[in-house]
């Protein structure tokens, strides 16, 4: 695992700042640009993040998605062109997906009190689904039946992606914006990622070599609580409304961190069954758990160390 | 786009070869958030009562009764404070402006483990070279993913410090 000592002119020229956004904590590293430049372009990074959360949060209530969860049943409700971006990006894949990912789990998560109960909204039906939502022209969006959306399965994904674009006229070597796991990478340079699942003191560690790319990870693992004497987390089947992933960690790598970030939940669901969808998206994933270890769906089969040394 | 999943066994990976999290120093963080400007230390030991009253008004837990500020030469507050997860210790600052607004909030520091943190020597790392050699190891990993870490408890630190700047500071 050791490297050679890298010039500490070249460490220099590295600046990574981190806030708390998205209720998570956001970083972003960059590489190669005088401190002074690299400050500038990391706050517009930071603002892109902060303009996204600001839209998408289902906690605020002058959100995009708290103005649609209030109003979208009775009215079309006009949101902002990245917000709608979100949107057709989800119902596509809820459609390929054909309903694992649901942006329409909201009341399940609101009922475990993951989600905070949402003010002034009719509470949904649970038969509501992705299919009861309608994208309108001119950016706006309806409901045909009472539902709450929550776009925290790929919002974070999407902010990720937004910040990187801010950052790119900056002209930085090397760029790392990372939600709290979900993260791109932008730049030659080969990041290593250290996958943070469960395991045994003896177990393998898992790190990922990647290059120019979007990762996301998703595990129950760490959330799972009860709920009613039954089993809840963060990660909601679409169809089957029921807690997925309470033992396992997947890890999506694919062109965009939208992408990426949406596609944890299919592949937690589907496992190598999504190999066909994560393959029509240019991506693969790494699937673990605590019993099978981990699982290559797409890509090269992981490769242990010992092996290469 | 190009990847490889790595498997390494626990014998060859040595924990400090993680070292995620480790961001700006104290000197940068002030130049962020108010650049140009200047810093004068304007500490406060907060009393017994005081304490109670910030308890009572931010519903915050307190660390410590020393708040470590700054005035700014622009009329705003710089503040240094430190808050605690689960598994987790959060070293950040904020810039207030002269209205009493969020500036800027920045990390420095999230680590794991608790060794030192009733120090009252605490604050020296985050000066300068100490804190950016801690943070500029060769061969370190600095990405992680898969740990969603929950920043509720900065969201908290936060209200303590505003209601701090609120009560105390601003009306020094």
């Amino acid at each position: 695992m050791s490297s050679p000592r890298t010039p500490c002119i070249l460490r220099a020229a590295s600046t990574e700042r981190a806030r708390p956004l998205l209720g998570t904590m956001v970083s972003i590293r960059l590489e190669g640009l005088p401190r002074a430049c690299a400050n500038d372009a990391i706050d517009s990074g930071f603002a892109a993040v902060e303009f996204v959360q600001r839209l998408m949060s289902f906690h605020e209530d002058a959100s995009d998605v708290s103005r649609a969860n209030r109003d979208a049943l009775a009215r079309p409700v006009q949101v902002h062109p990245q917000t709608y971006a979100v949107l057709r990006q989800a119902q596509a894949i809820a459609e390929e997906s054909a309903g694992v990912f649901d942006i329409c789990v909201a009341g399940r998560l609101v009922e475990w009190g993951i989600l905070p109960l949402p003010r002034a909204a009719r509470p949904p039906d649970p038969g509501a689904s992705w299919r009861d939502i309608e994208l309108g022209p001119d950016y706006t969006l309806r409901f045909h039946r009472p539902l709450w959306i929550d776009l925290g399965g790929i919002a974070k994904g999407y902010a990720v992606d937004r910040a990187i674009e801010a950052i790119a006229p900056a002209g930085a070597q090397q760029c790392v914006v990372n939600a709290g796991g979900d993260l791109r990478v932008a730049g030659r340079a080969t990041e290593r990622v250290l996958l943070d699942a469960e395991r045994d003191p003896g177990d393998a560690v898992a790190v990922l070599e990647i290059e120019n790319l979007g990762l996301a990870s998703s595990s129950g693992l760490r959330h799972r609580r009860r709920h009613g004497g039954r089993a809840a987390g963060p990660h909601v089947h679409g169809r089957t409304r029921s807690v997925m992933g309470a033992r396992s960690f997947v890890s999506v790598l694919a062109p965009t961190c939208v992408v990426a970030d949406a596609l944890t939940k299919v592949v937690m669901a589907q496992r190598r069954h999504a190999l066909p969808l994560l393959e029509r998206h240019g991506a693969a994933a790494y699937w673990h758990s605590p019993r099978l270890g981990w699982r290559a769906i797409g890509g090269d089969p992981p490769v242990s160390t010992e092996e290469t040394q | 786009m190009r990847f490889q999943l790595l498997l390494i066994p626990p014998a060859l990976f040595a924990p400090a070869v993680v070292q995620a999290g480790t961001y700006l120093t104290l000197e940068q963080a002030q130049q962020a958030i108010f650049p140009g400007e200047t810093f004068t230390p304007a500490d406060l030991v907060l009393g017994k009562e005081q304490v109670e009253e910030l308890l009572r008004v931010s519903r915050s837990p307190m660390l410590r009764s020393r708040v470590r500020a700054w005035k700014t030469s622009g009329g705003g507050w710089f503040v240094l404070d430190q808050v605690f997860g689960r598994d987790d210790r959060i070293t950040y600052v904020i810039g207030i402006d002269a209205s009493g607004a969020v500036r800027g909030i920045e990390i420095l520091v999230c680590d794991s483990g608790y060794d030192g943190i009733r120090n009252p020597r605490w604050l020296e790392q985050f000066h300068g070279a100490t804190h950016a050699t801690a943070g500029a190891m060769a061969g370190t990993i600095v990405n992680i993913s898969g740990t969603t870490l929950s920043v509720e408890h900065i969201t908290e630190g936060v209200r303590r410090v505003l209601a701090t700047h609120a009560l105390y500071l601003a009306r020094g």
